[in-house]
């Protein structure tokens, strides 16, 4: 089975290059009757969930009534505009809805189709079987092969708004904001040292920044050290804050939930320190210490500075 | 039927939708079955982001009752079997007026979009306004049930909600909506709406001695399948759209290099000598 009788929509968002690429490397593993449906602001309109759900479930829905033998896959990048109007889309079309997936593929025998993803926190992961013929999905960043050559779609789609369809005006815009105060310059940061959960409290971010400022690093931090109000918002590193790929990431107590790992792990070297050797951070870490980040890193800062001090004499 | 209570002049009444959820902090267990996580010696609790959504509830309560007007009704939800009670309890002890269980063995086996079509039939004979759930729920975090609601009932939707407004004037909600980089968006939502909330919006309070006292007194009822008036095929495993074949653990390391040294400082100094190789000191 090759996916023959399959229609694969990979869908890219014009305003973004996000996502787009690992969408053209996971479409072939489906079926290669590959369309690329483009959605684009100027075409449609200000983004809502509604709308963008509306008019590529119009475009989808027509065309799989003309084929209704075949299977349809709608493959998008998992950024945050597509996570929120995605399901709606799924709604619509009466399709199985699978989010953030970090694998897809067709089994060996039979060529039942299987996508997996990440359940408890990227503790353990899920495979999963769609049930309905139409398939939502949406492709976790990062984890579909930079390697691999992106795929030429056989047909190129604008998506347009639906004659039929009146713009609502029950969610309307009202204006668009930095979320923190300035200071922090993650994104373009040489070398960051990232507080998580494990530091232990507000009192004790210290150890992450006497270390940063060793290494000369930026000083992030995970989502809930920023909810729990240890550091500001600027801090935060992953998919709802800072995206970061430095040269050197140093993780004290990152878990490494999915979004905090979609964030950084573009980095060239990740260094993990964390007394659970089961987190996830270790999955992505190139060197990886299981041990408690209270003696690890008071020791690294005080070598570090040693070898500054020997360097400077 | 209970009967309903008064929402103040301005009728308000908002439902919040909660999932009870292992744990997190503790190791899950893949049970023999290969399919399930092992649900013995697991701690249920509500999952972090609806607590969230429960706690911005009662804010807004309370906004609304001290700028008068009389106090809206809170009503939560939960689908799932006995166990959820206990999360409906808690909500009741957190300050909620009434729960809603859907109980149904019909109902198991559901994905997002069952459960969510299910709490949408509860949320709209219930007459909710303002329905608040979690953005992600920690066990699956397919970020979906609020969405499909959203679309099942026909209302406008915004994800990652990190603050909101009653705007009484407007009969809408103000809110402010996480993007991508560190970027917000502020909107407006005519009511009825469905909001989904972001993990961080506030921090949830701990529930009282009295709450807990009083909640076992506040109204619980129960709802299945053929009292929300659903067609059984449309819910549980039946209406799903998924099928879980494995539950495995994740696949571990891209070739990572662990430092398995006894002494923090022998552990340091080998990191040390690793990034210099690296060309990184």
């Amino acid at each position: 089975m090759s996916g023959a009788d399959t229609v694969v929509w990979m869908v890219q968002n014009a305003g973004s290059e996000a996502g787009s690429r690992e969408v053209r490397v996971c479409g072939p593993a489906l079926g290669p009757d590959l369309r690329l449906a483009r959605l684009d602001e100027e075409r449609l309109g200000p983004y809502s969930p509604g709308i963008y759900a509306e008019a590529l479930s119009a475009l989808i829905a027509g065309e799989r009534g003309e084929e209704r033998e075949r299977r349809t896959i709608v493959l998008l990048p998992h950024t945050y505009q597509v996570a929120e109007f995605a399901p709606l889309l799924a709604v619509q079309l009466g399709a199985a809805y699978i989010p953030s997936i970090c694998g897809a593929g067709r089994e060996a025998e039979g060529g039942g189709l299987r996508f997996r993803r990440a359940i408890l926190q990227a503790k353990l992961q899920a495979e999963v079987r769609p049930r309905a013929r139409t398939v939502v999905a949406t492709l976790q960043s990062g984890a579909f092969g930079s390697d691999e050559p992106p795929a030429s779609p056989t047909r190129v789609v604008d998506v347009c708004l639906p004659a039929d369809m009146e713009r609502s005006h029950e969610r309307q815009i009202l204006g668009r904001e930095a979320a923190g105060a300035g200071g922090v310059d993650l994104a373009g940061a040489e070398r960051i040292v990232t507080a998580g959960r494990g530091v232990g409290g507000a009192d004790q971010v210290s150890v992450a920044a006497d270390l940063a400022s060793a290494l000369g690093a930026e000083l992030g931090a995970s989502r809930p050290v920023v909810d729990n109000g240890w550091l500001p918002r600027e801090h935060q590193v992953g998919s709802s804050g800072h995206t970061v790929a430095p040269s050197l990431y140093v993780a004290l107590g990152v878990s490494g939930s999915i979004q905090h790992l979609m964030g950084m792990s573009g980095s060239r070297v990740i260094v993990a320190i964390n007394k659970d050797p089961e987190a996830p951070i270790f999955s992505v870490a190139h060197y990886g210490i299981v041990g408690d980040l209270h003696e690890v890193a008071p020791a690294l800062t005080r070598l570090l500075n040693e070898r500054a001090a020997r360097r400077r004499s | 039927m209970l009967p309903r209570r008064q929402t103040g002049e301005w009728g308000l009444r908002i439902g919040v939708c909660i999932k009870q959820v292992p744990d997190t902090d503790a190791h899950p267990r893949i049970a023999d079955s290969g399919r399930h996580v092992d649900d013995r010696d697991v701690n249920w609790v509500i999952s972090s982001c609806d607590l969230c959504a429960l706690e911005e509830a009662l804010l807004l309560i309370e906004a609304a009752e001290q700028a008068g007007g009389g106090r809206p009704e809170l009503v939560a939800f939960s689908l799932g079997p006995a166990r959820v009670e206990e999360a409906l309890r808690k909500a009741l002890a957190l300050g909620a007026d009434r729960a809603v269980h859907l109980l149904d063995d019909g109902f198991q086996g559901g994905d997002a979009l069952a459960d969510g079509r299910a709490l949408a039939a509860a949320l709209r004979r219930e007459e909710c306004d303002l329905v608040i759930a979690g953005a992600q729920s920690d066990d699956l975090g397919q970020a979906a049930t609020p969405a499909v609601l959203a679309q099942v009932l026909g209302r406008p939707y915004a994800w990652l909600v990190m603050a909101v407004d009653l705007e009484r004037e407007h009969r809408s909600v103000r809110v402010l909506r996480e993007l991508e980089a560190g970027m917000n968006e502020v909107l407006r939502l005519e009511l009825p709406a469905v909001l989904a909330v972001q993990a961080g919006i506030n921090k949830p309070r701990f529930a009282s001695l009295r709450g807990t006292l009083q909640a076992r007194r506040k109204p619980l009822e129960r709802m299945d399948s053929s009292s929300l008036g659903l067609d059984p095929e449309s819910v549980g495993k039946a209406g799903a759209g998924i099928e879980t074949t494995a539950i495995r653990l994740p696949p571990t390391g891209g070739g990572g290099l662990l430092i398995d040294n006894a002494s923090p400082e022998a552990a340091a100094a080998e990191l040390i000598a690793h990034l210099e190789r690296e060309a990184l000191l």
